[in-house]
């Protein structure tokens, strides 16, 4: 039987059942791949890159938990691992040897329990839009730690920022406050970054067809900067120019009526839009020559009518959320606690909002991946994939 | 997966265009014309012009009042020459009454110094009746002593009497050509630039523009109440020297509020005439001085007013209109400079503004420094009889300025005062800019 797994840029692979637990490389971007084991590795071991049926193949019954380094127990002899043929003409204190250093204990039945809950969840890929605003709720308590450090961070540099900067560099006091502000900057990027990771790790899971858990951010401040500088590079090769029209155009319309609104929307909605399909695809491969302006456009053309869709979710996401975030600003400068809580909501809902839009393009660039004929769409289109066309009769 | 046909991005062209074109065609065009000489004179001829009871000149009307504050524009507006800033003799006294009952109306008005028979004399015991019979009290009683919250006059609760000096009219006719949006831009740059921190804040410099019920920007007044010159001009008319005219009707008697004039005392022509005199009236010039250490004093301190803060506010250049050094903004200036109504309270609902966006007690309009040393005394009901004092009363948005004006040694102090001294009234002959 074999195994088969994706690749992190979409290509179906499919290995030996020897190769379980080793490492090999993806033939259509070069990129080493670990192919999942069939057994836990350890104790909690989450399934690695498995799709659902071959999960449901390799679940194992958790009747024995090995615990390296225990002493063995010898009347549990007929839960210990059954062994391999290269064992049976071992002498026995060889075998007894190694019996005590693959030390096997009862399994209380409580502790099967707690084994079973620990079981990560397996969830289906969506098959519908709505089902993707159920994604969001996965990473619940990663959303909300993003949202209160957002919070956080950005609120004390929109108040403390206006008032530094208007004052009075001329004396001491002030302006010993320049350094810490230089160190202060660093933290609301830091922060910001995490967030843009964050989304990224939901745009690539999406682009590669997976259900798999996103997991906590480590300390390490190199991905999010990174991260950052990427989704700040897709502003700059395309939206920045629309974006700073727009604004320029809201400073000096003067009272904005209806036709000020309806050019502020042409020049903003395309920006939304551009930057959310930049992003996705930077986000798999975490190279930022994939948002080049070609490979966007081929994006949209795979992606066809879906493209409007993709525009318009990402408009209405910014623009709410830029409407919510003025209002919250509005209100810190008037009353902190509850300047912070509308900012607090603000920038959940952005989060979440940014997970579900990211999810569903995403899932759609994968679906749009896999039904588009490769003679169609030039390799140069496609960051790094060399896709095999699957009929569907065969998925 | 469906394509998008290409009639769609056609489609998609057209509206984005014809949007960007519809707004174009009606983008308001810059206003700037030349002045009619012919009006111009005939305006000077009403600006001078002493109005007495039934004046030939005043048409249909009853002429002069019944009430008034003055016999002739000129009388206030003569610091400097015509269209000069006045003393605070003639300061216009104002009241602010707030319904305390459920069903009251709120009030503001003025309370005229004169009338034309005494059945018409205005004092203020008319607007509440524990206020004294005064008809024009001095400015000192209606400020709270230095050092503790108790004015000679006390008001009651709900009543708020404060008054108005008479500004100078030189260069209205630039204010008056400024476009709405180059205010309204000066605002959201300082909204920016104050981590868009609304007009209530107080320690940050942050201004609003005040948009009118109709729409327009106010530009005028101490509390931007006007937004064109012809307004201002028509409710000068009407409010200080009784003459109704097609723009504003003249006030009633507090006396006798049911007296209806016979018609109206100017006609829209003589209106436009007025506006067009005001309007011809050269803006004030930065004179620096022809000695050396003066004029690089004056430098100096053109620089420290930038640094320190004050130019904020008071920008030097406004849509191209240069040395005008004010953003025509609302600004919350403390509760010592309070006007309309007591500093805490809400603004006063009028119909003249959108609900809630009418001036609050402690906001007041940048006024244009330009001419501000041939304008003394200072701030809006003339407190401060010098620089120095007007400097010193700046608080709320104004105070981070005054306290680094404050903290200047005595020589940068004089350059900033001498630097302000160079912003001075036109003299006769000079050309509009």
């Amino acid at each position: 039987m074999a195994i088969r797994f994706d690749c992190i840029c979409g290509r179906h692979l499919k290995v030996r059942d020897e190769m379980a637990g080793r490492r090999t490389m993806c033939p259509a971007c070069g990129a080493p791949v670990g192919v999942p084991s069939l057994q836990p590795t350890h104790r909690g071991a989450k399934h690695g890159l498995l799709r659902r049926s071959t999960v449901q193949r390799t679940e194992l019954p958790m009747t024995a938990i090995s615990a390296p380094c225990k002493q063995p127990d010898l009347q549990d002899a007929a839960s210990v691992r059954p062994a391999t043929d290269k064992t049976v003409n071992l002498p026995s204190r060889v075998a007894r040897r190694r019996d005590a250093r693959r030390s096997v204990r009862l399994v209380t039945l409580q502790e099967r329990r707690r084994a079973a809950w620990r079981k990560p969840r397996v969830w289906d890929l969506e098959t519908r839009w709505y089902q993707c605003l159920k994604y969001p709720l996965r990473e619940l308590p990663m959303l909300l730690s993003l949202a209160a450090t957002l919070t956080i961070a950005s609120g004390v540099t929109l108040l403390a920022l206006p008032r530094v900067l208007q004052g009075n560099f001329m004396t001491d006091a002030i302006s010993a406050l320049i350094l810490p502000l230089l160190v202060w900057s660093l933290v609301p990027l830091l922060v910001l970054g995490h967030a843009c990771l964050f989304l990224s790790r939901v745009a690539a899971n999406a682009a590669a067809g997976d259900v798999k858990y996103i997991g906590w951010p480590n300390l390490d401040s190199g991905p999010p900067l990174r991260t950052l500088g990427r989704w700040a590079g897709c502003f700059l090769g395309g939206p920045a120019v629309l974006s700073w029209a727009a604004l320029c155009y809201w400073l000096h319309c003067g009272t904005v009526a209806l036709l000020d609104w309806m050019i502020l929307a042409e020049l903003l909605i395309p920006a939304a839009g551009y930057w959310v399909v930049a992003v996705l695809l930077v986000s798999p491969g975490e190279r930022l020559a994939d948002a080049n302006p070609l490979r966007v456009i081929a994006a949209m053309r795979r992606l066809g009518s879906r493209t409007l869709a993709v525009t318009a979710l990402g408009a209405a996401a910014l623009g709410i959320h830029l409407w919510l975030g003025m209002f919250a600003i509005e209100e810190l400068h008037r009353d902190l606690m509850l300047g912070f809580l509308s900012l607090g909501v603000c920038w959940l809902s952005a989060l979440y909002c940014g997970a579900f839009v990211f999810r569903l393009v995403g899932l759609w660039h994968h679906h749009a991946l896999r039904h588009v004929s490769p003679e169609s769409t030039p390799r140069w289109a496609i960051p790094g994939l060399t896709f095999v066309h699957t009929p569907v009769s065969a998925r | 997966m469906r394509h998008f046909s290409p009639v769609g991005y056609w489609l998609i062209g057209v509206v984005c265009l014809s949007t960007v074109g519809l707004r174009m065609l009606t983008w308001p065009a810059a206003r700037s014309t030349e002045v009619d000489a012919a009006m111009a004179d005939a305006g000077r001829e009403l600006f001078e012009h002493e109005w007495t009871p039934g004046d030939s000149l005043a048409g249909d009307g009853d002429g002069l009042g019944p009430v008034f504050n003055a016999t002739s524009c000129l009388a206030c507006h003569g610091q400097g020459g015509s269209g000069g800033g006045g003393p605070v003799d003639f300061n216009v006294t104002t009241f602010t009454v707030r319904p305390l009952k459920e069903g009251e109306e709120p009030r503001e008005g003025v309370v005229h110094a004169e009338a034309t028979s005494k059945d018409f004399q205005e004092t203020l015991s008319q607007v509440h009746s524990s206020l004294p019979p005064q008809s024009h009290p001095a400015l000192k009683d209606l400020l709270p002593v230095p050092g503790c919250n108790v004015r000679a006059i006390s008001f009651p609760s709900g009543v708020h009497i404060s008054q108005r000096n008479t500004p100078a009219l030189f260069g209205a006719k630039l204010i008056d050509e400024i476009p709405e949006h180059e205010i309204i831009t000066n605002e959201r740059r300082q909204r920016l630039a104050a981590g868009l921190a609304t007009s209530e804040v107080e320690d940050v410099t942050v201004g609003r523009a005040l948009i009118l019920a109709d729409g327009r920007v106010g530009r005028f007044g101490w509390k931007a109440q006007t937004a064109s010159l012809l307004d201002f001009v028509q409710a000068a008319c009407a409010n200080e020297l009784g003459l109704g005219n097609p723009g504003q009707a003249q006030p009633r008697p507090l006396a006798q509020s049911g007296y209806e004039p016979p018609g109206l005392d100017l006609t829209a022509e003589q209106c436009a005439q007025l506006t067009e005199f005001i309007g011809s009236l050269p803006p004030p010039v930065e004179r620096l001085a022809a000695v050396e250490n003066k004029r690089g004093r004056a430098i100096e301190g053109k620089k420290l007013f930038g640094t320190i803060g004050c130019a904020n506010c008071h920008i030097p250049d406004l849509a191209g209109v240069k040395g005008i050094f004010s953003d025509l903004l609302l600004h919350r200036m403390g509760q010592e400079l309070e006007g309309g109504g007591s500093y805490n309270e809400p603004p006063l609902p009028m119909p003249q503004f959108d609900p809630g966006s009418a001036p609050a007690p402690g906001e007041w309009r940048t006024p244009p420094l330009w001419g501000v040393a041939s304008s003394a005394p200072y701030m809006h009901d003339g407190r401060a009889a010098t620089l120095r004092d007007a400097i010193k009363l700046h608080g709320g948005q104004g105070q981070r300025a005054r306290l680094r004006f404050e903290a200047l040694d005595g020589q940068d102090q004089a350059q900033m005062i001498a630097f302000l001294e160079t912003l001075q009234a036109p003299e006769i002959g000079d050309a509009n800019r």
